[in-house]
């Protein structure tokens, strides 16, 4: 396979799966701000 | 890796579970004529026993056939489930669901899971762990896409007439078809004996399988079912915290369904980044070891979260659970290089397409188990962030006993292998 093709293919897959990590690390945010903002916890009973 | 993306989509099937019991209802379930949580559940249970059961059927066929024809075949299936499901959501028969998406579609989830599989180990001779890495991250990857894709495109087709499921499907059928054929297309089989520049100028004979067992031997072997109990047991124990991600992070630190939700979109970053990163070490240290490393660390892991949780260590959760999906990840991608070491490059893929059942075995009974066990601990009273105790450290025991497994396997006797003549 020519280079331009492998790039292309590589860039087919590569722009959707970006868009889900990102989707997931924006979802996943505000678990690390609840880590920093209690230094306790309280669970459910 | 475009296969595997679309049809990975299976891991991020429960954003549709609930939209689903409200077909009728539109806004909330209509009670005694909409569906309810356990019927929908089976949607999914279905396609992964169809998944195990068609990749174990099918493999021979996929063998002989290649990866193209394989990959186009696993594209009608897995999309046309989609296309009757779409019609069993707009006409409200449950069954065409099950008959799409389950029974079609998970013969195209298994037909695809094992297509790619035994030619990027060809291309990749020296490097097996690497080449399985690389396709199999594809399908953790899949719950990333489309999860969120899902959810857009029935918050787009949503109206006071309609959830928006069957569009969603029907489009998702179309869009998946589309990425699936370029991936079909565009896959090539090495020639016989091709070996990359690099590996030309080395010696890399010792590192590549000289011999050959056929699948229909394979599975005679104890050395199969070592390893069938040792993919079995690392699913179960993953399973034990993926399938309860959300649930168990809220239970045991009090967070929000929103947090419970993005921790468990967390979790499948690493599973995806876990089968490449994994799966290439394995080419370093050996899969024996690897799975070694995977077993052990896994089972001290698991016996220390209940710990980060009495303490209230959110983040240190995080990271432990984080390390044990990495490498749960990785013991699913290290597998066919494990057997490729074991039993050769010949007929790899259906062997891996045998070996499958193990998974639809253990995503059957892991999550059971892991819902039965803290069900009857809340049941009895225990505080729901204590019901998961029990669990974890049963998991770090199945975790022990996958090693034990795994350091039982030997080379397999010299009578199994293939004559010369008989490896075409």
């Amino acid at each position: 396979m020519k280079p331009l093709r492998v790039a292309l293919a590589w860039l087919l897959v590569s722009l959707p799966l970006a868009w889900g990590v990102t989707r997931s690390v924006q979802k996943a945010l505000p678990l690390f701000q609840i880590s920093h903002t209690h230094s306790t916890t309280t669970p459910k009973p | 890796m475009a296969v595997h993306l679309c049809i990975g989509e299976v891991y991020g099937f429960s954003v549709f579970n609930e939209p689903l019991t409200r077909i009728l209802g539109i806004t909330a379930p209509t009670a005694g004529a909409d569906w309810t949580i356990p019927q929908v559940g089976w949607i999914y249970s279905i396609a992964l026993v169809m998944l195990g059961l068609s990749a174990a059927v099918l493999g021979k066929w996929v063998e002989r056939r290649g990866p193209r024809c394989a990959m186009l075949a696993s594209a009608a299936c897995f999309c046309g489930g989609l296309l009757v499901s779409a019609l069993g959501v707009a006409v409200h028969q449950l069954w065409l669901v099950y008959l799409g998406y389950g029974f079609i579609g998970g013969i195209g989830l298994g037909l695809g899971y094992i297509a790619p599989v035994s030619t990027l180990m060809k291309w990749f001779p020296d490097r097996p762990g690497l080449a399985t890495g690389l396709a199999i991250m594809g399908f953790g990857g899949g719950a990333l896409i489309g999860a969120p894709l899902g959810q857009e495109l029935m918050g787009f087709f949503r109206s006071p007439a309609t959830t928006g499921v069957a569009e969603t499907f029907l489009v998702m059928a179309v869009v998946y078809a589309c990425f699936m054929v370029f991936g079909a297309a565009t896959v090539r089989v090495p020639a016989k004996g091709w070996r990359p520049e690099h590996a030309q100028t080395q010696n890399h004979v010792a590192t590549e399988a000289r011999f050959a067992v056929g699948v229909d031997r394979a599975w005679t072997t104890p050395q199969f079912w070592l390893l069938w109990c040792v993919l079995a047991l690392n699913v179960t124990a993953g399973i034990g915290i993926l399938g309860q991600a959300s649930l168990m992070c809220q239970d045991m630190f009090g967070v929000n369904a929103t947090v419970g939700a993005g921790f468990a979109g967390l979790l499948s970053i690493f599973n995806m980044g876990g089968r490449f990163l994994w799966s290439s070490l394995s080419d370093k240290t050996g899969r024996k070891a690897i799975y070694c490393v995977y077993f052990l660390t896994g089972a001290a892991l698991y016996a220390v979260l209940p710990w980060t949780q009495r303490t209230g260590q959110h983040t240190l959760f995080v990271g432990v659970t984080a390390l044990i999906i990495s490498m749960y990840g990785g013991g699913f991608a290290t597998i066919p290089a494990y057997l490729r070491d074991v039993f050769g490059t010949h007929q790899v893929g259906a062997i891996h397409g045998r070996l499958i059942t193990a998974w639809s075995f253990a995503a059957l009974v892991g999550p059971q188990l892991v819902n039965y066990l803290s069900t009857a601990r809340k049941a009895a009273g225990v505080p729901n962030s204590e019901a998961y105790h029990p669990t974890l450290y049963l998991m770090s025991g199945v975790l022990v006993i996958g090693c034990i497994c795994n350091l039982l396997i030997r080379p397999v006797d010299v009578r199994h292998h293939l004559k010369e003549g008989a490896v075409v």
